[in-house]
C-alpha cells in the first residue's frame, strides 16, 4: 500500500477533521470520520501530492483540496453550513469531498466493525479471501419455476407484424 | 522495422473472440500470433484483498476509459454513453459481470419480423450457432441448469445456478405471483471446482475481475490452453495498421511495442480482427490507404455504423429486512424473459429482460447517500435491504448511431481515438417505458417498501459494443459475409461484437464467443488456413 507523501497543516487537518465529520456525523458505534483513519490512512493517500495531475477520481490534487479547505469555515460549529454552501457554489470539489470521504470511511477497519455489530454480522469488508460462500445457501432443485411458463418463437415461425398499429415516424 | 516470422493466422485483439478463435485455431495446428495492446492482469493486481476494493472500482478497476488511468486506453469520447472496455489481455472478461444468456431464434430474424430501422436477418440462424455456443460453453463452464422454456433446449450447464440469496428468493416468489416467466440465470461463473478452476466463493466483486479465476476471465480459461498449444500472444502491441497486398488482401499489420517504442512488421495468411465493437471499426479506419480511402473494407460504408448498447432502466428495490444484498456473485443469479418477443399491441416491436442482481456493497451505498445528519440512518434503511435489477431492452440498429475517429482525442502513440454517437430511437424509448411500469408490479409483488428507477436511461451504461461492423448477406448492406471474412477485403475476417447484425436483449458475450468458434471453423475449412 502506498505510504502519503504529503502532509497538511494543522489548520488545514483541523478543518478537514471537522468537515469530515459533519459529513459524516458518528452515531451509534460507528466511529468519528476524523478519529478512525479516514485522513492520515486514505486521503493523504489518495490524493496526489502537489504538483501532480489530479487523478480522475475524484478529481482533486493536494492543491485543489487546500484550495477547497480554505473555503471551509474554520470553526467547527459552523461547518455544516460552510458545507452546504460549498455544495452548492463549488458542487464539482464538494462532490470529490464527499467521495474522499464516504469511500474513506467506509473502508476503515472500525467502521466495517460498527456494520458488523449494527446491521449485517457477516459483512468483512475485503471481498476475499473469505467470501460470502458460508452466508447463502447453495441453489437446490427445489428452486425452481413451480409452474413452468415461457415460450420461444422457432426459426421457422418468425412471421412478419403488423407495424400499421405503431406511431408513425418510427421507419 | 523488424518482421517476425510469418503466422498462419493473425488475430487482434485477446478478448472473448480472439481468445476463443486462437485457442480454436491452435487446436488444429494453425500458427497463431496474437497482439493485445494491453498488459498481462495478474491476480495480485485486483482489490479484492483490500478494504478499498470499492474505491479502486472508480479508480484503476473504473469500467469507463475516462475514469482510469492506464496507458495502453485509447480515449473514448461519447454523447448520451458511458463506454465500458478493458485493454488487456482477456479484453473486457476482466470486469465483466459474467451473465450468460443466449439471443433466440427470433433475434437471427427481425429483418423477416419487422425490418424497424436498420433491422435486418443475420446471414446465419439460432440452429448455425447452437453447438458453438454448447462447445464453449464447455470451454469456459457454466453455472445454471437446463430446461428454460422460454428458450431452445440445451445441454447440462456444467455447475449448478449461482445461490439465490434470500433477496432473489424473493423475487422469484413475486415472478410467481404475477404469474411471470423467471429461470435460474446461466453465468460463466463456476459454483463447482471445473477443469483446473476453483469455485466462485460468492465474494461479490465481480465487476473487478476475478483474482480466483472463478469467473470465466479469457486470461484464466481460453488462454492458458492456447499458449500451451503454441499460439504467440503479445501483449502490449498495438496494431496502428492492417496491411495490404497486391491483391488488395490483408497481409499482416504493423503494430508498436508499447514497451520500447519500436515498429513491427506481422504479417500473416489471413488477419482476424476482434477488438470489440469500437476497437475493430477503429482499426479498420485506421487502415485507410489509397486504395481503401475510406478505411479498410468499407466499401458499403457500414464501417462503424449501426451501433448498438441495448437500452436500460436500473432500478433498485428496497425492503424493510435485511436481505444479504451485498453477498453473492453479481452475475445474475434469475432472469425473467416474460416479455422478451414482439407484441405490437404494446406500441412496439422487441422485448426487455429482466435480470436480477444483487445489491449494492457498503460505500457504493453510502456514496449516493445524503451527508449529514441523516447520512447514519439512510444508510441503515438502504444497505443490505436493497436489490438492484435491470430492465434491458433491444436497442434497434440505427444507421445515425455510430463510432467514428476522433483526431482530436489521440493515444499514447498519436493515434486518433473514436468517438461514439448513439441516441435512443422512439420505439425504444416507448419499450423501456413500458418495462419499468411491470418494474413497478415487481416491486409491489414482492412487498418491496421502495422502488427507486432511473426511468428511460438517458445516459447508457455502454456495456455492450455492438453492431458496428455487421456481418450480412449482401456487400451493399453489410460489412462481412457469414463467415465473417470482409467482402471487399480476401483474408480478413472481423468476429466480436461488431459482428451482430441486431442485438436482442441479452448480454452479448456468450454469443460474442459462439460466433468466434464457429468463424474459427470457417476458417479451418479453408485449403490455405495453414501454410
Amino acid at each position: 500500500m502506498n505510504k502519503a507523501t504529503w502532509t497538511l497543516t494543522d489548520a488545514e487537518r483541523a478543518v478537514l477533521a471537522a468537515a469530515l465529520d459533519a459529513l459524516i456525523p458518528p452515531e451509534g458505534s460507528f466511529p468519528r470520520p476524523s478519529e478512525c483513519g479516514v485522513i492520515d490512512e486514505f486521503i493523504l493517500r489518495r490524493v496526489p501530492p502537489p504538483g501532480n495531475q489530479p487523478v480522475p477520481y475524484p478529481g482533486l490534487d493536494a492543491d485543489g483540496l487546500r484550495a477547497l479547505l480554505a473555503r471551509l469555515a474554520p470553526e467547527s460549529a459552523e461547518m455544516a453550513t460552510s458545507l452546504a454552501r460549498l455544495e452548492q457554489e463549488h458542487p464539482t470539489e464538494f462532490l470529490a469531498l464527499w467521495r474522499l470521504a464516504a469511500y474513506g470511511y467506509y473502508s476503515r477497519p472500525a467502521t466495517i466493525a460498527a456494520i458488523q455489530r449494527e446491521l449485517a454480522p457477516a459483512y468483512h469488508g475485503a471481498p476475499l479471501p473469505l467470501g460470502y460462500a458460508d452466508l447463502l445457501a447453495p441453489w437446490e432443485a427445489t428452486q425452481l419455476p413451480q409452474v413452468r411458463r415461457g415460450d420461444y418463437i422457432p426459426t421457422e415461425a418468425v412471421r412478419r407484424v403488423d407495424l400499421s398499429v405503431l406511431p408513425e415516424g418510427d421507419e | 522495422m523488424s518482421e517476425p516470422r510469418p503466422a498462419d493466422v493473425l488475430v487482434i485483439g485477446s478478448g472473448m473472440a480472439g481468445a476463443a478463435i486462437a485457442k480454436r485455431l491452435s487446436d488444429h495446428g494453425v500458427r497463431v500470433v496474437c497482439l493485445e495492446q494491453g498488459p498481462w492482469v495478474l491476480a495480485s493486481e485486483h482489490p479484492h484483498y483490500s478494504n478499498e476494493w470499492e474505491f479502486e472500482l472508480r479508480r484503476q478497476w473504473n469500467r469507463s476509459v475516462a475514469g482510469r488511468e492506464h496507458a495502453a486506453d485509447y480515449p473514448v469520447t461519447a454523447d448520451h454513453v458511458d463506454v465500458m472496455l478493458y485493454n488487456g489481455v482477456g479484453g473486457s472478461t476482466n470486469h465483466y459481470n459474467a451473465h450468460w444468456p443466449r439471443l433466440k431464434p427470433v433475434d437471427f430474424r427481425k429483418g423477416a419480423e419487422h425490418g424497424l430501422a436498420g433491422s435486418a436477418d443475420w446471414p446465419i440462424t439460432y440452429e448455425d450457432l447452437a453447438p458453438y455456443y454448447e462447445l464453449n460453453d464447455v470451454e469456459l463452464g457454466i453455472s445454471g441448469v437446463a430446461g428454460d422454456p422460454a428458450n431452445p433446449p440445451r445441454a447440462p450447464r456444467q455447475t449448478p445456478p449461482l445461490p439465490q440469496g434470500p433477496h432473489g428468493r424473493r423475487l422469484a416468489a413475486a415472478f410467481e405471483r404475477l404469474g411471470w416467466h423467471w429461470w435460474p440465470a446461466d453465468n460463466a461463473i463456476i459454483t463447482e471446482d471445473y477443469d483446473g478452476r476453483v469455485a466462485c466463493n460468492q465474494c461479490g466483486a465481480c465487476r473487478n475481475g476475478c483474482p480466483r479465476g472463478s469467473l470465466a476471465m479469457m486470461s484464466r480459461t481460453y488462454w492458458p490452453k492456447a499458449l500451451k498449444n503454441g499460439v504467440e500472444l503479445r501483449p502490449f502491441a498495438r496494431v496502428e495498421q492492417i496491411t495490404t497486398g497486391e491483391r488488395g488482401h490483408a497481409d499482416g499489420a504493423i503494430y508498436i511495442d508499447l514497451r520500447t517504442g519500436e515498429r513491427h512488421r506481422q504479417r500473416a495468411s489471413i488477419v482476424v480482427l476482434c477488438a470489440n465493437g469500437l476497437g475493430s471499426p477503429r482499426l479498420l479506419l485506421l487502415s485507410a490507404s489509397g486504395r481503401f480511402p475510406n478505411g479498410l473494407a468499407n466499401q458499403s460504408g457500414l464501417v462503424g455504423r449501426y451501433l448498438m448498447h441495448h437500452a436500460y432502466a436500473e432500478q433498485t428495490i428496497v425492503f424493510d429486512e435485511p436481505v444479504d444484498s451485498y453477498a453473492g456473485a453479481y452475475g445474475a443469479p434469475l432472469l425473467s424473459q416474460e416479455f422478451y418477443d414482439t407484441d405490437v399491441r404494446r406500441g412496439f416491436v422487441n422485448g426487455f429482460t429482466f435480470q436480477i442482481g444483487r445489491g449494492s456493497t457498503a460505500a457504493h451505498t453510502a456514496v449516493t447517500l445524503p451527508w449529514g445528519r441523516a447520512h447514519r440512518a439512510a444508510f441503515a434503511r438502504l444497505f443490505n435491504h436493497e436489490i438492484w435489477f435491470g430492465l434491458q431492452a433491444e436497442d434497434l440498429p440505427v444507421y445515425t448511431n455510430r463510432v467514428e475517429l476522433d483526431p482530436a482525442h489521440c493515444d499514447s502513440t498519436g493515434l486518433p481515438g473514436v468517438t461514439v454517437h448513439w441516441e435512443l430511437h422512439p420505439n425504444d424509448r416507448r419499450l423501456v417505458e413500458f418495462g419499468v411500469a411491470r418494474a413497478f408490479e415487481l416491486a409491489a409483488a414482492a412487498g418491496a417498501a421502495e422502488l427507486h428507477t432511473t426511468g428511460v436511461a438517458e445516459q447508457n451504461p455502454g456495456w455492450h459494443l455492438l453492431g458496428t461492423c455487421r456481418m450480412g448477406a449482401d456487400p451493399e448492406t453489410s460489412v462481412t459475409d457469414a463467415d465473417h471474412q470482409a467482402w471487399d477485403v480476401p483474408q480478413l475476417y472481423i468476429c466480436d461484437g461488431s459482428s451482430f447484425v441486431t442485438g436482442g436483449s441479452v448480454n452479448p458475450t456468450s454469443t460474442i464467443g459462439a460466433l468466434a468458434l464457429r468463424c474459427a471453423d470457417r476458417i479451418l475449412a479453408r485449403d490455405d488456413a495453414r501454410r
